[in-house]
């Protein structure tokens, strides 16, 4: 009798630990929620940055949209860090750090442990229809949005096949004019902004 | 009166024993003379003196075993220091009660007794002992 | 022993679970802090430890819960490998929860562990491979078939000689326990030795004592004996008037049954005590030594009995001097006791046959024989045939007792006044 109990027992036990991995995964599958007085920014606008981030005028910029209370963006930072240092010398790269706190610059480099011009201003994010983090964009090197979107096909994903901004690099080093990309490109997941309510 | 022996000595702690022995000794003519003693060390001191005058030895020795303070074993330990011409004359005889094997095998084996014999002392026994020579004649 | 042993592993087992699982909970609420998987972490931690717990309050008697540790260890190290989206360091964490069952010293245990991670990685990786891709539980590269069949055989190798090591500990232990066991044993069987011999010494010593204590006893109580014996002698050496002869006659007499008596007390009691003294014996020089002694028996009225004896012995015969002594002794006297008065020539045999097995002893006389009636009794304690015997009526009893100690058997052929004939049967020792 006590055999079957504890039998009973365990197994609302475990199906409960697979319902938490269970929806623990679905919640990190969703979309972030578009917010309200979003003004989408499509490929191919030009996007002003206007003296805001100190980039030579000749390269590609590669925009990396960075919260650091997002364990997402935290997530990222090894793959990011790479991606730099592959492309460090044909491609600008800058961060922006979109956050409430107070955070120096000095510091968000050391956390990438690079030397890259970091910027405070959300409006870039604005500009370039960012509205979460992590984001990649790509801007041509006439400033044009070349790409902008995931890291990866899912928040926590490293699969190779779906590094969506290094395939991006790679068309647009590749002469491709507008590349396409799936929906899970761009359908941006991550955390809100400025502050993370959907983990 | 023909004696067998001039002179006989019985070693016994106990009177009565002595008192038969020399009756017997007396009446059957086995010796002349017979010397009572009731205990080892006197006849020790009876016989150490008559170094310097062997005529005056027993010719026999009767010993009994237990005795108090000094028995007869005692006795033959003693013996055996005493001077030479004293061991040559006497002959020791050892008579008791006692049946333990191994005062029997214990007494055979000393070499100054020659002969076993049990309590009480009567004409047949005495009749059984041969006439023995010392061994130093004289 | 060995049960107590058992439930001193189990005991520290335990005890070491509490602390590695708490750390292992701890542990999945510190890497909640690199990406804020608080829900998993505290969710699912506290779900394996209920898991635990509760499978050991409800079913104490059985080790059931052992193999939750195993399964909870697994499950663990999926909720790490989740919590840090993939890092593949944390499978590690299968290795820790296999090294830390062999506490338990049971390689059963790893099969719940293996199962966990080998069910966990083929189904998630199989999932991947037909690309099935609602469920982002893998977070990997995709994971060659190759990559996965030498990760699995490796896995394999810890948990296999980590069930080896706890199996070869338990065999150990147990072989320990055995030798601890048997020296113990060991050691009790020495003491019980030891208490025996000493025992045995004491009874010796006593047996011995008791001995000495007969033999003064007897001594003491022959020595006045003697000494009326010897006055007696004196009293027949003079000339006695009839009646006086008559006297000292009876006197005699009933001072030679007294010293009998004695004698045969002390026969009896160095019988039934001392032990069996094997030694050679020569039945020539024994018989004469018992003739010697006797000689001077019996009634004086009495005529001398003659002793005769043959003896065959091809053999060397091993057997106790002295109980054989009493035994010839015993019977020849009462051959001379109860001699037939009627007979011209009273003789006692005896007949010797020594062979390699046995010495049969053939003691026959002339004398009054014994009637059917008493020829069972004679052998019994202190039993006299007739208000005329003149024996203590211990002597057949002591015969009959020696020759028993000696594991022979004695029998006995009469006629009233044609004799008697006692046969004995001596095993060769």
């Amino acid at each position: 009798m006590k055999k079957a109990i504890t039998i009973v027992w365990l197994l609302v036990i475990f199906s409960s630990m697979a319902y938490i991995f269970w929806y623990t995964d679905w919640k990190y599958s969703l979309p972030t929620p578009v917010p309200n007085q979003y003004h989408p920014v499509g490929t191919g606008t030009y996007v002003d940055l206007g003296g805001k981030l100190p980039v030579p005028g000749d390269k590609p910029v590669f925009l990396h949209f960075f919260n650091p209370d997002c364990p997402c963006s935290r997530f990222n930072i090894p793959y990011f860090k790479s991606l730099a240092k592959k492309y460090g010398n044909k491609i600008s790269f800058a961060i922006v750090v979109l956050n409430n706190k107070a955070y120096t610059a000095r510091e968000v480099q050391s956390k990438f442990d690079v030397d890259f011009p970091v910027s405070f201003d959300s409006t870039i994010a604005a500009a370039c229809g960012v509205y979460s983090t992590p984001q990649a964009v790509l801007l041509d090197a006439t400033r044009h949005l070349y790409y902008r979107g995931n890291y990866n096909k899912s928040r926590y994903c490293t699969d190779t096949r779906s590094n969506y901004a290094q395939m991006a690099i790679d068309s647009l080093f590749g002469n491709i004019y507008r590349p396409v990309f799936a929906g899970l490109a761009l359908k941006a997941y991550g955390c809100q902004l400025p502050v993370c309510t959907q983990k | 009166m023909e004696y067998k022996y001039k002179k006989a000595m019985v070693i016994d702690d106990n009177q009565i024993d002595l008192y038969i022995a020399e009756m017997v000794m007396g009446t059957t003519g086995f010796a002349e003379k017979v010397v009572c003693v009731s205990s080892a060390k006197e006849a020790l001191a009876y016989l150490k003196p008559l170094y310097e005058n062997p005529e005056e030895l027993p010719d026999l020795i009767f010993l009994d075993i237990n005795m108090p303070e000094m028995s007869g074993f005692d006795f033959l330990n003693e013996y055996q220091h005493l001077p030479e011409n004293i061991r040559k004359k006497c002959i020791i005889m050892m008579l008791t009660t006692s049946l333990d094997e191994d005062d029997r095998t214990q007494a055979e084996r000393n070499q100054f007794v020659r002969k076993f014999l049990n309590k009480p002392l009567d004409r047949d026994k005495l009749a059984s002992i041969p006439l023995l020579y010392s061994t130093d004649p004289g | 022993m060995h049960d107590a042993y058992l439930a001193q592993v189990k005991h520290k087992s335990d005890r070491l679970m509490n602390y590695f699982l708490v750390s292992f909970f701890v542990t999945g609420l510190l890497l909640a802090l690199f990406y804020d998987t608080w829900l998993v972490a505290i969710g699912v931690g506290t779900l394996s430890l209920i898991a635990y717990y509760s499978t050991r309050l409800l079913l104490p008697h059985s080790n059931a819960y052992q193999y939750m540790v195993s399964a909870v260890f697994g499950i663990f190290m999926a909720q790490f490998i989740y919590q840090m989206h993939g890092l593949f360091e944390m499978h590690f964490i299968a290795f820790i929860g296999s090294a830390i069952l062999v506490t338990f010293q049971n390689w059963k245990l790893q099969i719940p562990l293996a199962a966990v991670v080998i069910v966990h990685h083929a189904s998630f990786g199989y999932l991947q491979y037909i690309g099935y891709d609602k469920i982002y539980f893998t977070q990997l590269d995709y994971m060659t078939l190759q990559t996965f069949i030498i990760h699995g055989i490796l896995a394999t190798v810890v948990f296999f000689i980590c069930g080896l090591w706890a199996f070869q500990l338990k065999k150990l232990n147990e072989h320990q326990i055995e030798q601890n066991f048997e020296m113990g044993r060991f050691q009790e069987e020495q003491l019980q030795k030891k208490a025996l011999l000493k025992s045995n010494d004491e009874l010796k010593k006593s047996n011995k004592e008791l001995d000495s204590f007969v033999y003064s006893v007897s001594h003491d109580l022959r020595a006045p004996l003697s000494s009326m014996l010897g006055v007696v002698g004196l009293c027949e050496m003079a000339p006695l008037d009839p009646f006086m002869l008559k006297n000292v006659t009876l006197l005699k007499s009933s001072i030679k049954k007294l010293d009998g008596f004695i004698m045969d007390i002390l026969d009896y009691s160095r019988n039934s005590r001392m032990e069996v003294d094997r030694q050679e014996i020569h039945f020539t020089d024994l018989l004469t030594d018992i003739s010697g002694n006797l000689k001077f028996m019996g009634a004086d009225d009495q005529r001398t009995v003659d002793i005769r004896s043959t003896i065959r012995n091809g053999v060397a015969f091993y057997s106790d001097k002295s109980r054989i002594g009493i035994i010839l002794n015993n019977l020849i006297s009462n051959s001379i006791r109860y001699q037939n008065p009627q007979v011209a020539d009273p003789y006692v045999e005896v007949v010797v046959e020594v062979s390699e097995s046995a010495a049969d002893i053939r003691v026959r006389d002339n004398g009054i024989g014994i009637d059917k009636e008493n020829q069972v009794k004679v052998f019994n304690m202190f039993y006299r045939v007739s208000s005329k015997s003149i024996g203590s009526g211990l002597g057949l009893y002591i015969v009959k007792e020696a020759v028993e100690k000696l594991h022979g058997a004695i029998e006995l052929r009469s006629e009233p006044g044609k004799g008697c004939e006692f046969s004995i049967h001596l095993p060769n020792l």
